[in-house]
């Protein structure tokens, strides 16, 4: 409270006021300015390529339609790995971890683990992941080059280490915030520890569950740095399918083990790295307003839930 | 002589190294309501959650003693404690609820014992919620958020959902200490039908609520019980000066002297 009405103190004032306002005007100026040159070339690039028949073709030729699958299959692979075990630990930190000197250190260990720069987190996937337990894996099943390759696994599995913490985190948070009465409730009432957590906490921490799953998923899909080492390309010819059957049923697959395309690494190059000077200049555009989109489109959903648990929790206090 | 319902022997509670509650010796009678009164923080609600083992939730919580519901020793090896919580219900001081429907929360004892039963269900529910006084005004809002609620209308939904389960006793901590005086009328008058089914243990803070309401008190300070009788007894010849002192409101609600 100390720190707030200090704090708040600074914009008290005639001056006070017009720095906050202009700060809020500038804010919002350079986010218009921002939407507003994405929207505009990006939609003037994609409707030029649909008319030429560009956009499901691959390449500097501006098809998009392989970055985008390989944003969202990495975003798939990602999220299979990060939820339920993000999502379970954050479970084992608020309910059953002892209150102890090793849990503490624990929840140190993650907070720092949020604070790892990405491309150093990629660089260990490389050394780690790809070069240690692909070849490992590679050598126990006697093949060559399979596992011991950048892939999308890799990246996937790297990338959810990065944002494992978030996960865990927004997750912990949302169950300490339950208060304490809702817990002696339902044990007052002859719950078990497992009927008390999975019929009152969990659906009343599940907005706030899920508002962290969808943030770190919109970083997922933007993160560029890491998966440079990891396997992202420019350009494919075909997107690599293998087909896993069930049963019966051969279900088409992206193969975890190829190397991927992805939009944010497809931004990178058309920007950096044009190879037809003048003639694509404008065509990053279009990955940019597609990734801006899919983000715009995850945080969307995370406010829808956010506003959710707020009413639920607002209402026990 | 009534049939005594919970028998306290030697029980002691420490939270840590605290020593909270000390020699407590009690004794509740069946289908009466027993007053427990006292200074702030004399371990009053520890004393009530001893009696269902909702202190054993409280980190480093021990106790010794015996504590017995009939016949039976609620820390026995093998007994089972969510069936005892069943049985020994209880209502805090505030109400509650779950963040969830009506419905969801007169169902909710039910369902995690296993019913699923729709008919026993509503069945059941319906009668909890007649006997508290609140059905007429629930009756046709089950599917409505329960928070929605005036405090007054949650406290007695809570009691409906602690009687859903019949309990043979009922512990009140403060069940009126935040709600106005026409909401604490109706659950006064609810807590005296009560007692044909059930015992009551409440604490309580208004000592005319005690003497109106009780059968017997029990007056504690610093965890120990000071004094114990009916309360008609307690209130007009007391034996112990503390005991006088409080109820005659020359000790205040913390223990000082005025
Ligand atoms: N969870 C806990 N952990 C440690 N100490 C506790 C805990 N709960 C209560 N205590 C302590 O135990 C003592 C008895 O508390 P208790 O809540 O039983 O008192 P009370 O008589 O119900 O008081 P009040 O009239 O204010 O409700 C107090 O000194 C309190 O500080
Ligand atoms: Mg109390």
């Amino acid at each position: 409270m100390k720190m707030l009405s200090r704090f708040s103190g600074l914009f008290a004032g005639r001056w006070g006021q017009a720095y906050a306002g202009f700060s809020v005007f500038i804010l919002i100026a350079v986010l218009a300015v921002l939407l507003f040159n994405v929207v505009y070339n990006g939609t003037q690039v994609i409707s030029g390529s649909f008319s030429k028949g560009e956009f499901f073709t691959a390449g500097d030729k501006a098809g998009m339609l392989y970055a985008i699958i390989g944003t969202l299959a990495l975003t798939l692979f990602t999220v299979v790995l990060m939820v339920p075990s993000g999502v379970l630990f954050a479970v084992y930190l608020a309910e059953y971890a002892p209150d102890n000197y090793f849990t503490a250190f624990l929840k140190l260990l993650i907070a720092n683990l949020a604070g790892v720069p990405s491309i150093v987190l990629g660089m260990f996937g490389l050394g780690f992941f790809v070069f240690f337990l692909g070849d490992f894996t590679d050598n126990l099943l006697g093949l060559k080059n399979v596992f011991g390759k950048p892939s999308i696994l890799w990246a996937a599995v790297t990338l959810a280490f990065l944002n494992l913490p978030t996960v865990i985190l927004t997750s912990y948070e949302s169950l300490k915030n339950i208060p304490e009465s809702v817990r002696l409730s339902a044990y007052s009432l002859g719950a078990t520890r497992e009927q008390m957590f999975f019929r009152t906490l969990l659906p009343q921490a599940r907005p706030g569950i899920i508002t962290g799953i969808i943030l770190a998923v919109a970083r997922t899909m933007g993160e560029t740095a890491p998966i440079l080492f990891l396997g992202v390309v420019f350009f494919m010819p075909e997107i690599p399918v293998t087909e896993i059957s069930f049963g019966l049923f051969p279900v088409p697959l992206i193969n975890p083990l190829e190397q991927f395309m992805a939009l944010p690494y497809t931004i990178f190059i058309l920007a950096t790295q044009s190879t037809v000077p003048g003639e694509n200049v404008n065509i990053e555009y279009m990955p940019t307003l597609i990734l801006l989109l899919l983000t715009i489109a995850a945080n969307l959903l995370a406010i829808k839930f956010r506003y959710r648990y707020e009413k639920a929790i607002g209402k026990l206090r | 002589m009534k049939e005594i319902k919970i028998q306290i022997n030697d029980f002691n509670l420490w939270y840590g190294g605290r020593h909270i509650l000390k020699d407590i010796n009690l004794q509740v009678k069946a289908n009466r309501i027993t007053a427990v009164i006292g200074p702030s923080g004399c371990g009053k609600t520890s004393l009530l959650r001893s009696v269902n083992r909702l202190n054993e939730l409280i980190r480093g919580a021990r106790h010794s003693g015996e504590i017995l519901i009939g016949a039976d020793e609620i820390h026995e090896p093998g007994t089972d404690v969510y069936l005892l919580r069943k049985k020994v219900a209880m209502v805090f001081q505030k109400p509650n609820l779950f963040p969830d429907t009506i419905f969801e929360n007169l169902a909710f004892p039910l369902k995690i014992s296993g019913v699923k039963d729709k008919e026993l269900i509503s069945e059941k529910i319906t009668a909890a919620a007649v006997k508290s006084e609140i059905w007429n005004e629930v009756k046709d809002r089950m599917n409505e958020p329960a928070l929605n609620l005036s405090v007054g209308q949650q406290q007695r939904l809570c009691i409906a959902r602690a009687l859903v389960s019949e309990p043979e006793i009922i512990l009140m901590d403060e069940p009126t200490g935040s709600l106005d005086p026409v909401s604490t009328a109706k659950i006064e008058n609810l807590i005296y039908d009560m007692k044909k089914d059930m015992t009551v243990m409440m604490v309580t803070h208004n000592m005319n609520q005690a003497g109106r309401l009780s059968d017997y008190t029990v007056f504690i300070a610093q965890g120990s019980v000071i004094e114990q009788n009916s309360t008609s007894r307690i209130f007009t010849t007391p034996q112990n000066k503390k005991t006088e002192g409080f109820i005659s409101g020359k000790i205040n609600l913390f223990g000082e002297e005025k």
